[in-house]
C-alpha cells in the first residue's frame, strides 16, 4: 500500500491512547521504580536486599510485578470502559514504515541524549565532594554514583517523553502543555531544593513525574468517559 | 481510450462507494475490530453500516464472526485476503487515474501562487 495512504490509516493506532491508559502505564512504571528504589534505600546497610545477586533479583521481581500491574490496569480499563463505549479493535498489522521507524528512533535518541545532558548538569551542580572517584570510594562506590545519576536521567527522559507525546499524538488536549510545564518546573524545583543526596533527588524526581503521568492519564480517562457514551442498546 | 481513463472505468464498484471505502480504510489498518468500533468511527447509522457490511461479505472481501464477550454479543470484522488484495489493486488503479490530474492541479496551484507573489510585489512597489 502506498506510503501516502498509510498516514490516514494510522488513525486507529491513536485510538489506543484516547483513554489515557498509555499514560497511566508509563506513570505506574516510573512510580514503581521510584518506590522500589526508595524501599531498597531504607533497608539496613548490611541487608541482603542491598547487595549483589539478591539486589538484582529483588529489582527483577519488582519489575515483573509492575509489568503485571501495567498489563492488568490497561486491559481492565480497555475491557470495562473503552471497548463498551467506542468498540474493540486489535492492531499490529503492517508495522511501521521505514520513515516512521527512523523518525521514532531519531526522537528517542534525542530524548536520551537530552536526558543524559540534563542529568549530568544536575549531578555536576549537586555533586557530593568526592563524586565518581573510584580511588576514594572503591569500584562499588563509583558505580553507585552513576546509578544515582541514572535516576535523574530517567526522570528527565520521562518528562521529555511526555513532551513528545503531547507534541506528536495528543494535540487535542491543550491542557497537557500545562502539565508538561508543571513537570519541568517541578524537576527544576526539586533540583534546586534537594540536598546533595543524588539518589534521593533522582527517586523523588521519578516519583513526581510518574505521579504526574498517572494524573494526566486519569484526567484523559475522565474526559473520555464524559464525552463518550455507551450505546443505548446492544450494538456490538 | 487512454490508460488513465481505462483504469477509472475498471475501478471496483463494491469498494468505490464512499461508505464502503471508509470501512476498507478502517479495516485495512487493523487486524480486526468490532461493529461498534466501525459505527463509532464512520458515524453511519446501524442499518446503513450493516447493509454495507453484508454487501462486502457477499463479495468475499470481509469476514464476519458472531461471538460473545462475556454475556455481551460481539460482531468481529476483518478483511479477507482477497479483500486486502482487491483494496490494494483499487488504490493502485485510483492513483494511476489521478496522477495526471494531480500534476495539473499542482502546477495550477504553483502558477496561482506565483501570480499572487508578483501582485504582492507590485503592490509593495
Amino acid at each position: 500500500m502506498d506510503a501516502t495512504l498509510r498516514n490516514p490509516l494510522s488513525r486507529p493506532k491513536r485510538y489506543d491512547k484516547n483513554d489515557g491508559t498509555a499514560e497511566m502505564v508509563v506513570g505506574i512504571m516510573a512510580m514503581g521504580f521510584a518506590l522500589l528504589g526508595s524501599w531498597q534505600a531504607i533497608l539496613p546497610q548490611n541487608s541482603i536486599g542491598r547487595h549483589g545477586f539478591a539486589e538484582a533479583l529483588l529489582f527483577f521481581a519488582g519489575f515483573l510485578l509492575m509489568a503485571g500491574l501495567m498489563h492488568w490496569v490497561s486491559r481492565a480499563i480497555k475491557r470495562r470502559i473503552t471497548w463498551p463505549r467506542t468498540g474493540y479493535v486489535a492492531h499490529h498489522l503492517g508495522g511501521p514504515t521505514a520513515k516512521s521507524k527512523k523518525s521514532f528512533w531519531t526522537v528517542m535518541i534525542t530524548i536520551a541524549v537530552l536526558g543524559a545532558v540534563m542529568a549530568a548538569s544536575v549531578a555536576y551542580l549537586k555533586r557530593p565532594p568526592n563524586f565518581g572517584l573510584a580511588e576514594q570510594h572503591g569500584v562499588l562506590g563509583w558505580s553507585q554514583d552513576w546509578i544515582n545519576f541514572g535516576w535523574i536521567g530517567a526522570a528527565v527522559i520521562n518528562v521529555a517523553n511526555y513532551g513528545w507525546l503531547i507534541c506528536s499524538k495528543d494535540r487535542n488536549y491543550p491542557w497537557k502543555r500545562l502539565v508538561l510545564l508543571f513537570m519541568v518546573l517541578g524537576l527544576c524545583a526539586i533540583a534546586v531544593v534537594a540536598s546533595r543526596d543524588l539518589a534521593a533527588m533522582g527517586r523523588t524526581m521519578l516519583l513526581v513525574t510518574g505521579l504526574t503521568w498517572i494524573g494526566s492519564g486519569g484526567v484523559t480517562l475522565y474526559w473520555f468517559v464524559r464525552h463518550t457514551q455507551r450505546p443505548t442498546q446492544e450494538t456490538a | 481510450m487512454n490508460e488513465e481513463l481505462r483504469s477509472i472505468s475498471e475501478l471496483d464498484r463494491v469498494i468505490h462507494e464512499p461508505g464502503r471505502m471508509m470501512i476498507f480504510m478502517l479495516l485495512g489498518a487493523v487486524k480486526e475490530c468490532d461493529f461498534l468500533y466501525l459505527l463509532h468511527e464512520t458515524e453511519m447509522n446501524k442499518g446503513n453500516l450493516s447493509s454495507h457490511l453484508t454487501r462486502l461479505e457477499q463479495a468475499g472481501y470481509i469476514e464476519i464472526e458472531k461471538t460473545y464477550r462475556g454475556k455481551v454479543p460481539q460482531t468481529l470484522l476483518r478483511l479477507t485476503g482477497s479483500g486486502r488484495k482487491a483494496f490494494d489493486q483499487y488504490l493502485t488503479q485510483l492513483m494511476t487515474a489521478l496522477k495526471p490530474t494531480e500534476k495539473r492541479a499542482r502546477s495550477r496551484r504553483n502558477s496561482t501562487a506565483g501570480l499572487a507573489r508578483i501582485v504582492a510585489a507590485g503592490t509593495r512597489v
